[in-house]
């Protein structure tokens, strides 16, 4: 056979070492909350002054419109139900679906934070803030012509 | 505060777990060791019962616990050698289709009778060869339809040894395979179906030491099957990489496309552990262009590579691998692997432009114990992982990021597993209130070689509020 079996007890006493002083810094780590202020207080840099439409469309495309829009999420199925959204979700794949459902977006974003959904990470703090800063800014895009 | 009271049965259930594995650690301190853990825990999961092997000098074995043990990949992932293909027919499954580990005998699920036609369940078990030189006179066992041929030239002491694998090519020339994951998700009463992995990997081996790898997958899109297919990356080279192997102590270099050898590679690419440091193996704006060495001397490993990579924020070209911007970055992942246990280090490195994405610097740790290899009673496995890092915003200003990620298995019967997982990840140490823990609970269960359904039931819990559930369940295809 290859394999010999370990019964080191210099090994063992490594593990358990090994584990004890991982799960102390572990759980020292996860159990401290971090920060204490929001992405905008601690650098109000990160992200632009004035974020323009496309950078907070890419963000919407990556996050949102998998789900949100007009055609997918609807795959058909042989029995013709569809796969996915109700008839009455937002469609985010374009510039007017995305400020026509605004105040939808940012309750479930920002209000609720349940967007993405289920075990989906939700949005990052800069993405958050770009958001923020665009609706802040007057809502800037091709089909508002501003 | 509301958010920490929130957080408090959350981090009661991970520490449990944590203090879980230490009395396991324990238990296995004051027990009989018995049986390697899932994978080491017996020889014959691997390859025939040895018979009378004789172990080989160090530079000319091919057993370990790396990831190059089971995958053609030597990082992991995706194809499997011989020696994974047999671990996947002999020990995953409910039916085995190679002869089943005889410490496995019993272990199926009850009233299910011993299906299986390829172990004979007496002393009369199909054996390998002794050694090397016995290997050539067992090409003409081999029957195997996914992998043909055998490269040119005498075979070396460096292959994988034919018959060891019973009636797989241990060595072929050309093999093909498939990665198909459909996935099922419920969430906010709502239901996707989609596809999530369709790789179809070839690997082309025309001579000894001389592998031309290359893995066309598609982009799957939770929005369903139509976006998939209409994805500007569906499809596209996943891996392609010319890998010079069969080596002494198992040592090897690739070139060409390919994720960075970092952690732990689980198959979850929404872990955190994965996302958070560019490593998420479904997307390709994770593949770097690169080199990288390695070796795996029977229990140590060690993987390091250089790369160059797209800007974080874009994706890169289909099919041209050279499609990369101003930046470099290396990796390094090395630890020991024994049967029972192992422990790991991992860093990566990043350097590019802030428009590109910024400089990244992150370490980590992680383990895994396999009490079963100390004790038959405890048929578990553990791992966990740790990463902490730093990255830079978009400011220039450097912040850091950690991560934490562990796993329980309970495989019940040969082909039924039980799991629970645990995701935790504080994206940005200075900023309050962005991170979040993941809880799953679930099982895997593979009928037949080649089917593996997955089911979780996966709680997210945001410290910054919006809790919520889902139900992700996959079919996994796979030869």
């Amino acid at each position: 056979m290859f394999l010999k079996r370990s019964g080191n007890s210099y090994l063992r006493l490594l593990l358990v070492i090994s584990i004890v002083a991982l799960t102390i810094f572990v759980a020292a780590v996860v159990g401290c909350a971090s920060g204490d202020r929001p992405l905008e207080a601690v650098d109000p840099d990160s992200v632009p002054a004035d974020p323009t439409w496309d950078q907070v469309f890419s963000i919407i495309q990556r996050e949102c419109t998998p789900c949100h829009n007009d055609d997918n999420g609807k795959d058909e199925d042989d029995d013709g139900s569809e796969n996915g959204d109700d008839d009455d979700d937002p469609n985010y794949e374009t510039c007017e679906g995305v400020v026509g459902g605004l105040s939808d977006l940012y309750d479930e974003v920002f209000e609720k934070n349940t967007m993405p959904p289920g075990a989906w990470p939700r949005l990052t703090s800069e993405e958050k803030l770009i958001i923020q800063r665009w609706i802040d800014n007057g809502v800037k895009s091709p089909c508002t012509g501003n | 505060m509301h958010g920490q009271l929130r957080r408090l049965p959350v981090l009661a259930f991970a520490v449990l777990t944590m203090l879980v594995g230490l009395v396991v650690c324990f238990t296995i301190a004051l027990s009989t060791p018995m049986y390697s853990g899932r994978s080491g825990r017996t020889c014959d999961n691997c390859h025939l019962t040895p018979n009378d092997w004789v172990n080989p000098p160090l530079a000319e074995r091919k057993c370990a616990l790396a990831c190059q043990a089971c995958h053609v990949d030597p990082a992991g992932g995706g194809m499997r050698n011989a020696s994974g293909r047999f671990y996947g027919r002999a020990t995953l499954p409910m039916i085995a289709l190679s002869p089943r580990p005889t410490a496995d005998w019993d272990r199926r699920l009850p009233g299910f009778g011993r299906w299986d036609r390829a172990t004979t369940y007496s002393h009369d078990l199909p054996l390998g060869p002794n050694t090397f030189e016995e290997s050539h006179a067992y090409y003409d066992s081999i029957s195997d339809w996914a992998a043909w041929g055998r490269p040119y030239g005498p075979p070396t002491k460096y292959d994988f040894f034919q018959g060891r694998y019973g009636s797989i090519n241990a060595d072929p020339f050309f093999r093909i395979g498939i990665d198909i994951r459909f996935a099922a998700l419920v969430s906010q009463g709502e239901l996707l179906r989609f596809p999530m992995q369709l790789d179809v990997p070839v690997s082309l081996h025309p001579i000894h030491h001389l592998t031309l790898f290359v893995n066309t997958g598609v982009r799957g899109q939770s929005s369903g099957y139509s976006e998939t297919f209409d994805d500007s990356h569906t499809p596209y080279f996943r891996e392609l990489f010319v890998l010079t192997q069969e080596w002494p102590y198992q040592a090897y270099a690739k070139a060409g496309r390919f994720v960075p050898s970092y952690g732990l590679r689980l198959d979850d690419h929404t872990s955190r552990i994965r996302r958070e440091f560019e490593l998420d193996g479904a997307l390709p704006e994770s593949r770097v262009t690169g080199v990288e060495v390695g070796a795996a001397p029977n229990y140590p490993f060690l993987n390091l590579s250089w790369f160059t990579m797209a800007s974080r924020t874009r994706t890169p070209d289909p099919w041209n691998i050279f499609d990369v911007d101003e930046g470099w970055g290396t990796a390094l992942n090395l630890g020991y692997r024994s049967e029972g246990w192992s422990l790991g280090g991992s860093a990566l490195l990043r350097r590019r432009p802030i428009r590109e994405g910024g400089d990244t610097s992150t370490l980590g740790v992680y383990g895994v114990l396999n009490p079963w290899y100390f004790s038959r009673r405890v048929p578990l496995t553990y791992q966990a992982e740790f990463d902490y890092g730093s990255y830079q915003r978009l400011s220039g200003r450097k912040t850091n990021h950690a991560v934490f990620y562990q796993e329980l298995n309970w495989l019940v019967f040969n082909g039924v597993n039980l799991l629970a997982a645990y995701d935790w990840a504080d994206p940005d140490r200075e900023v309050i209130d962005d991170e979040s823990h993941r809880l799953s609970g679930g099982f895997q269960i593979t009928p037949i070689p080649g089917v593996t359904v997955d089911g979780r039931i996966r709680g997210f819990f945001p410290a910054a509020g919006g809790d919520d559930a889902d139900f992700f369940l996959q079919l996994h295809l796979w030869w």
